[in-house]
């Protein structure tokens, strides 16, 4: 049985919130099949609005076909999924309106000039025709596309092609904005301007959800980090230090000389768990403060051992990436 | 403006093109005065052959091309998200993609317009069936290519050649079609014919018709339109449909049997009911016919028909209807129109020269169990199906069936058999409705089953599922 999620039937400017408190989109249980192959099994997740989620996963994890059905573009077979108040499953042609979705191959109309692909998007989304001539030369100039106006789309650079797309969601200002492999083919200077443009669309107030494969470079941009494996979320977690969620911090501790007793000593103390002790190093997951990591030092040391360091592990989202994907393959393969 | 129209033009009326089209246009024709006065010839002759030419060549052939490109080739550019996520509905898009996407053709034509008149003595109908032709047909590739677009096809290109080819056959098609039906609508036409009871000139009906078929082609655009923007309301557009065909077809009944009836002295009673039971009969047809075409215009996801049995057993009854197929609708009616038929087949008079094994009632009631065997089947084969394979498969298999199998006992001459595949007007009731009683009744079933299976699936994981 899926929760249910209050949803505002009535209202269709968007205005009010629903959902989970203070979320954005909240999905619950979407489900997804592509013939007799379920892509997405019981996806459930919550956005909170100004994040800018990193979507992960390795190839064929499901990726592509959560956007699509976030953006309304693929209907799912089962699940249900709320977009600022909107029942996006039940009045899709109204959740477009809140969304903006940027395909890998960015849907750009070649022959067209950057003008006229803007105008025609701003058109295509009911901006007032009096208020097209400021916002598309606004909204180049935001993209630092002004001095291209009036080129055709299919002289510009991927980088550029990328801006001018962008452009087009921007110009009838989405709540949310979907991604799908943005930094794919760009070079390094377009990932590093691309990297910036979203973190100040973030600042602007912008929603972003962005899949990708290049997790160093979503680590620079990234508040939350959503992981699928085989159409299912592995977890959903913020990874900006104090705001992660996580059970405890992962520590390390090493001794000056091996002691048998490490593991035993370390297994009882209060706050520790998750212990995996080799030789004369070991790390655990701790659950407390620092008043209770000097407590626990004070402890090991009193029962013996002798302890040269505690540090806490920074984990990078790599890290993190691999450890719940890895955890998740095990739980998966010990399952019955 | 509509942006979508807009944005068209901006592409396909590009200063080169509106230059070249009027140049080439000038060429061909030149080209025919100039051989006309070498040879001593009348300048005219032969120009409105090439215009007929010219106009077919523009509006059908490359119209019905432009028109398929305007909304596949938007898969083909990846633009087409984009699209659905606007705010553009679907008439402005239907609309914006079908005169927009073929603005060029119809630039060409009507440059041609004004020298066509010229040249045949101001010959309008002519004109207007060569435009209505060509519009037909671009809007007949537009609908195509809307139901080809739920399969995603990945040779674009192909696709699109595919629903040209398609488009075109189709234009000559119906001018065939339509010719056979008003026997004087060809180019020599002006003899009276009657429609229901009113007299109408053969070729302005002709003409008339056309339009009115174009217009519902273009209604059938916007629905299914509205079906790939995601946006739900209520069936009205099939049923609509089926009942202006069925009228039409009545008329066309109506009217040859008056004709008949002035030639043949029936007492009045008798005439009224022969001509009352032909009308429901003719109606009952079409019904039936139009309510197992809609099926295939209809999407066959699951979620939808979930959310029908939702409304259905929350007893949300405006919700049942805007989640209804239009073809449930005129199945529906296709069972009150059978009754209909069945009850005033008692009032049929007795006539020495008809066998007395007539069963007018049981050819109406297996007609519409045939309907829902059909019904049944088709479901059964593309239920959750999102390609065209299984569809083209299920319209092969029937047509095998109605098609083949009546030849097959036609050519056997068993006449036993006759039942099993067709609705028959004569022979045993019961062995008349029994046959197809049981194939309607087998094919519910095993529908039944594969929803109930679908169902169990779907709420298994997703390994068990990919094992089922």
């Amino acid at each position: 049985m899926e929760p249910a999620i209050p949803v505002d039937t009535r209202r269709r400017d968007g205005a009010a919130r629903a959902g989970g408190a203070g979320s954005l989109m909240v999905a619950r249980g979407l489900a997804f099949e592509y013939g007799t192959t379920r892509a997405l099994d019981g996806v459930s997740f919550d956005i909170a609005p100004g994040t800018i989620t990193a979507l992960v996963g390795p190839n064929g994890a499901g990726k592509t076909t959560l956007l699509r059905c976030l953006a309304v573009l693929s209907e799912p077979v089962a699940g249900t999924l709320v977009i600022d108040g909107v029942d996006a499953l039940e009045r899709p042609h109204d959740a477009h309106g809140l969304i903006g979705f940027l395909p890998d191959t960015f849907g750009l109309y070649d022959a067209l000039t950057v003008r006229r692909c803007l105008w025609f998007s701003a058109a295509a989304h009911k901006v007032p025709k009096a208020d097209r001539p400021t916002l598309i030369e606004r909204t180049a100039q935001r993209l630092g596309l002004t001095d291209r106006l009036d080129q055709r789309a299919r002289a510009l650079s991927r980088g550029l092609r990328q801006r001018v797309a962008i452009g087009q969601t921007l110009i009838y200002n989405p709540r949310i904005l979907l991604l799908d492999e943005p930094a794919a083919g760009l070079d390094p200077e377009a990932r590093s301007d691309l990297s910036r443009l979203l973190t100040d669309l973030r600042n602007q107030g912008i929603t972003l959800i962005v899949s990708s494969h290049i997790l160093t470079e979503l680590e620079d941009y990234s508040t939350d980090m959503l992981i699928m494996d085989r159409g299912r979320v592995v977890e959903h977690t913020p990874i900006r230090g104090a705001e992660r969620a996580q059970p405890g911090r992962r520590l390390t501790l090493r001794l000056a000389a091996a002691d048998d007793r490490l593991a035993a000593v370390l297994g009882g103390s209060v706050g520790v768990a998750d212990v995996a002790a080799s030789g004369e190093t070991a790390s655990f997951v701790f659950h407390g403060d620092a008043t209770g990591q000097a407590a626990l030092l004070r402890g090991l040391v009193g029962a013996g051992l002798p302890v040269v360091e505690i540090s806490e592990i920074q984990q990078s989202m790599q890290d993190l990436y691999l450890d719940r994907l890895g955890r998740h393959a095990r739980t998966a393969g010990s399952r019955p | 403006m509509n942006p979508e129209f807009q944005r068209n033009v901006w592409l396909e009326l590009t200063p080169t093109r509106l230059a070249v089209m009027p140049g080439v246009l000038f060429a061909i024709f030149a080209v025919v005065v100039l051989f006309n006065t070498r040879q001593g010839l009348p300048w005219h002759l032969g120009l409105a052959t090439v215009g007929d030419w010219v106009l077919l060549i523009l509006l059908v052939i490359w119209g019905c091309r432009l028109s398929a490109d305007a909304l596949l080739g938007e898969l083909g550019g990846r633009t087409w998200d984009v699209q659905r996520l606007s705010a553009i509905g679907p008439w402005s898009m239907t609309w914006g993609k079908l005169v927009g996407g073929t603005v060029l053709v119809w630039y060409g034509a009507a440059l041609c317009a004004p020298l066509m008149l010229v040249v045949t003595g101001g010959d309008v109908e002519r004109l207007v069936e060569a435009l209505l032709q060509g519009a037909w047909a671009q809007a007949f590739a537009l609908l195509i290519s809307l139901l080809v677009l739920r399969s995603a096809p990945s040779r674009v290109g192909a696709a699109i050649t595919l629903i040209q080819i398609g488009a075109i056959v189709f234009a000559f098609a119906i001018g065939a079609g339509l010719s056979a039906v008003i026997p004087d609508a060809g180019p020599i036409g002006g003899i009276a014919m009657s429609w229901f009871v009113w007299p109408v000139d053969g070729r302005w009906f002709y003409l008339l018709s056309a339009a009115a078929f174009m217009a519902w082609t273009v209604v059938g655009c916007y629905r299914l339109m509205r079906v790939e923007l995601r946006l739900t309301g209520f069936p009205w557009a099939w049923p609509l449909f089926t009942a202006f065909v069925a009228v039409y077809a009545v008329g066309l009944v109506w009217g040859g049997a008056e004709t008949i009836l002035r030639m043949v002295p029936f007492p009045p009673e008798m005439a009224t009911a022969a001509t009352r039971f032909a009308a429901v009969i003719v109606a009952l047809a079409v019904t039936v016919w139009l309510t197992l075409i809609g099926v295939f215009f209809e999407p066959k996801d699951l979620r939808r028909w979930s959310r029908w049995a939702t409304a259905l057993r929350n007893r949300q009854w405006l919700a049942l209807l805007s989640r209804s197929p239009g073809f449930a609708v005129t199945a529906l009616a296709a069972i009150v129109l059978a009754a209909f038929a069945a009850q005033w087949a008692g009032d049929l008079p007795r006539l020495p020269f008809v066998d007395a094994t007539f069963a007018p009632a049981a050819f109406a009631i297996a007609l519409v169990l045939f309907m829902i065997r059909d019904l049944a089947l088709i479901y059964l084969m593309t239920l959750g199906s999102r390609g065209v394979g299984m569809h083209v498969l299920a319209i092969v298999l029937l047509a095998l069936w109605y098609g083949i199998g009546s030849l097959l006992l036609d050519v056997t001459g068993d006449q036993a058999w006759h039942p099993v595949v067709l609705p028959q007007f004569f022979g045993d009731p019961v062995f008349i409705v029994g046959p197809v009683l049981v194939q309607a009744i087998a094919a519910v079933t095993a529908l039944a089953i594969r929803v109930s299976l679908i169902r169990r699936a779907l709420a298994r994981p997703p390994e068990a599922l990919a094992a089922a």
